[in-house]
């Protein structure tokens, strides 16, 4: 693979050529501070542009162009990654050398002509088009119940402090979107474009260099950001909140949030992965599976993810509902396990995993270009590093690392039918 | 081996039957870092009812995937998720109502990777403590799965449209279903139908096919595999009626969740010298057509708020119907239905969405092969469905034709119909 990259100014394109795909993966990413008003009109702002434009003023017009570029595909995704708040505005079309060569500029112009050209008038969107995307986020934040694991995720952060950013969702919120109008969201969109950092990614077996020429004739972003945008929030520690809320389902799900206190860089960078895979991530052959899983029978998933942003981990189940202090206990049982009770095996297998992981990431075209960007824009190590300051862990740096962990907040999202003996 | 050239793709597929009966079929990508092997058994959820060594036996439902559970113990004691783990390959396993499926996801370690996994599913482990001790695990896979609509109302869409075909059961039972299953039971099913001759082995991504076959066959040369009659199926006359026209289910949704499902008998198709794999190209062009993402009436039920996202659409292939199923959410599930209904009886199709469509469809399939895991799926559904691997699609795309998806449109017009609502909880 060969990475450029090309400061232009107003935004950095950054090629990465390589023969290992047909696919060509476009990302356009806009990153700015995360503000909780505004992640709702974010999500609202990137659905309706990469739905419809002024040339395409349907989702089926659009749909039809897409499919003349021989089934390219135009989405956004807007995630919220510890203090920012990030849209990847992605287009994925097969490599024109298999197709026709015109096809390159028509695919790379297209997702600029939906950010440039919006459906709007007067400083505001389109009535219509605002109305079908409302609908569809509307339906998808009440939809939100119907994936159990998901809703009581949110919920639990919730309960952290006022204020953490850490608490915000990714789908957001009713309230705010009842207070989106085409006008406010025009304004919100006028503001992106002049306050959003911007990346420009591209992967695939292309001319770089005409790549760019194209790019730079339909980029037109104007400002030039320089300032640099911290990723970290620090969650401190604090008492333990215990939460229930029932809901109408046949199991109980479970969340800790662990606060992971005073972690020095490299431990953010190394320790807490291998920690995390120990614990309840990556394998079936973690504490938290082989505990409750394997030794009493209690679930069918457990897992833990590490949130490095946050300064979080999250640990999620679903048991029965008179199985619920038991699985805590086995919880917490697992945590204290991982401050002096760690096996070689154990130890062991967390670093082949997490080495074995980044080299998978390495076939997956949207992950090749995270790596990047988080080596470009955070504190990401390149791939050798990585691989070489996981080796050198040693099993005392994961007890000590383990004093630094707390139970933040234990929520339950009750559902099932009690026993009459409990 | 047998070398075989994937028209239009610049790919290969190497196939060979190895001495045992097991069949191997591969697709190397030597510029990924990645392979990944799956070890697949023709036994699905719906295999419970057979003729084996001359008796008949009828297991419990939920059989095939309870002994996908069971499959990762070892005599020793260890199971199958220690070994990868301690080499940092990834594991999981899955069951369908046609076959069971065992995946390993590596990069590095290709042969130990690939004997473990011949080994540990050809080394049956099954204890009276194993058995029981899976049953809590199972009973809440089945609870976590009724919590979701969206497999609820796929489940609720086959048991409402089969009478006696067994998908109207759930793949992995219901819990009573799992309290039922016995040491006994489950030894006959993997006596039953884990043998070579009714397996098949898909690898795809960096590896050496050469190479794969050797480890193939030294690491089974080391089993004795008894002869083999494969299991007799019972085939069950499945009627042309649905076996409840309307079912409607409270939980806790926001939206109506709504299933149109059309059940089709294949006889419909006889006088059209079709394949079966034709007919299910000229189907799903036809649905996507009328109701997919380019069609006029998901943009009129769009803008009419009707829907607030797409229509999404799924075709079953059982042996003798095949059943197309219409989704959507939705606050209005009446007007819904009636614009379903009515656009059913006016199907359409031209030349020119056709050629829309079959460009999309060879722009995939040159895409797919970035995918190993992607392109491992399709051959599992090529081995399964079509009993061989497709390496000349590109041919049935340039041979589909307006004139015959003409007919095949006019033959749907004989059909039964079958609605499942789940509806917001009061």
């Amino acid at each position: 693979m060969v990475y450029k990259e090309y400061k232009m100014g107003p935004y950095n394109l950054h090629t990465i050529k390589t023969d290992k795909f047909k696919l060509v993966h476009m990302e356009i990413i806009f990153r700015n501070i995360a503000v909780k008003e505004d992640i709702t009109k974010r999500k609202f702002l990137f659905d309706l542009l990469t739905d419809l434009n002024k040339e395409y003023n349907s989702k089926r017009n659009l749909v039809l162009r897409l499919e003349d570029l021989y089934n390219a595909s135009l989405y956004s995704v807007t995630s919220k990654v510890g203090n920012l708040v990030i849209t990847n505005l992605c287009m994925d079309f097969i490599n024109p050398k298999y197709t026709e060569k015109e096809m390159l500029e028509e695919s790379l112009k297209l997702p600029f002509e939906m950010i440039f050209n919006p459906n709007a008038l007067n400083k505001s969107f389109d009535l219509k088009s605002f109305d079908i995307v409302k609908k569809r986020m509307e339906a998808n934040i009440k939809s939100l119940k119907e994936n159990p694991r998901k809703y009581a995720v949110i919920e639990a952060l919730k309960t952290l402090p006022e204020g953490s950013k850490s608490s915000f969702t990714n789908i957001g919120s009713l309230t705010d979107l009842d207070l989106i109008t085409p006008s406010s969201l025009y304004n919100y969109y006028e503001d992106v474009l002049s306050k959003d950092h911007v990346d420009i990614y591209i992967i695939g077996d292309l001319d770089m260099e005409e790549v760019n020429e194209i790019i730079s004739a339909y980029a037109k972003f104007k400002v030039i950001k320089n300032e640099k945008l911290d990723y970290y929030i620090n969650n401190t520690k604090r008492k333990l909140v215990k939460k229930s809320e029932n809901y109408l389902y046949a199991q109980t799900n479970i969340v800790l949030i662990l606060n992971l206190n005073n972690l020095t860089d490299y431990e953010k960078k190394y320790i807490a992965n291998i920690y995390n895979i120990i614990l309840g991530g990556g394998s079936l052959e973690t504490k938290l599976y082989k505990k409750l899983r394997n030794e009493h029978s209690l679930c069918y998933n457990v897992g833990s993810m590490y949130q490095k942003y946050d300064g979080l981990i999250l640990i999620t189940t679903a048991v029965d509902i008179n199985q619920e202090n038991f699985a805590v206990k086995l919880i917490k049982e697992s945590l204290k396990e991982m401050e002096n009770n760690i096996s070689d095996e154990e130890f062991n297998q967390a670093k082949e995993l997490i080495i074995s992981s980044l080299n998978m990431s390495m076939d997956n075209i949207g992950r090749v270009v995270d790596n990047y960007f988080y080596k470009n824009t955070s504190d990401l190590d390149d791939y050798e590093t990585r691989i070489k300051e996981f080796k050198n862990i040693k099993k005392e740096d994961i007890y000590k690392f383990s004093k630094k962990v707390s139970i933040s907040t234990i929520y339950s999202l009750v559902g099932g039918e009690k026993d009459e003996k409990n | 081996m047998k070398k075989t050239k994937i028209k239009n793709t610049g790919e290969y597929v190497y196939t060979e039957k190895l001495k045992n009966g097991l069949e191997v079929i591969m697709i190397p990508n030597n510029k990924v870092k990645n392979f990944y092997l799956t070890l697949n058994v023709k036994f699905g959820s719906i295999h419970t009812n057979f003729k084996f060594e001359g008796k008949n036996h009828k297991l419990p439902k939920g059989i095939a995937h309870f002994l996908e559970h069971l499959m990762f113990n070892m005599p020793d004691k260890t199971t199958a998720f220690e070994y990868y783990s301690k080499i940092g390959s990834n594991i999981n396993a899955f069951t369908t109502y046609e076959y069971t499926s065992y995946e390993v996801y590596a990069n590095s370690k290709f042969k130990e990777n690939l004997s473990y996994l011949l080994k540990y599913v050809y080394t049956p482990y099954f204890t009276k403590e194993i058995v029981s001790g899976e049953k809590g695990i199972i009973t809440e896979e089945i609870k976590m799965i009724s919590d979701n609509p969206a497999s609820e109302i796929v489940y609720g869409m086959y048991r409402n449209v089969f009478v006696k075909d067994e998908r109207k059961y759930l793949i992995a039972g219901t819990v009573d279903d799992i309290k039922s299953i016995t040491l006994d039971d489950i030894k006959l099913a993997y006596d039953a139908f884990y043998h070579p001759e009714n397996m098949f082995l898909v690898i795809t991504g960096n590896f050496d096919p050469t190479e794969a076959v050797a480890i193939a066959t030294e690491t089974l040369s080391n089993f004795e595999f008894p002869k083999y009659e494969k299991p007799v199926i019972k085939k069950y006359k499945e009627p042309a009626k649905v076996a409840t026209e309307y079912f409607e289910k409270e939980m806790p949704v926001d939206m109506h969740k709504v299933t149109i499902a059309l059940k089709i008998p294949k006889s419909n198709f006889k006088d059209l010298e079709l394949s079966n794999l034709e007919l299910k190209m000229y189907l799903s062009l036809i649905i996507r057509i009328n109701f997919g993402n380019t069609s006029l009436l998901k943009e009129e039920l769009l803008s009419g708020s009707i829907i607030s996202d797409s229509i999404s659409y799924h075709l079953t292939d059982t042996l003798d119907h095949f059943v197309i199923a219409i989704l959507a959410n939705t606050d209005y599930p009446d007007y819904f239905m009636q614009r379903i209904n009515e656009k059913l009886l006016d199907l359409s199709i031209s030349k020119e969405e056709i050629e829309r469509k079959i460009k999309t469809s060879i722009s995939n399939l040159i895409l797919c092969f970035d995918e190993i895991k992607v392109v491992n799926s399709d051959i599992q559904d090529d081995l399964v469905y079509e009993g061989k691997f497709i390496h000349d699609i590109y041919d049935y795309y340039q041979d589909i034709n307006i004139e015959s998806a003409s007919k095949v449109l006019e033959k749907l017009k004989n059909h039964e119909k079958s609605v499942t609502i789940i509806k917001p909880k009061e």
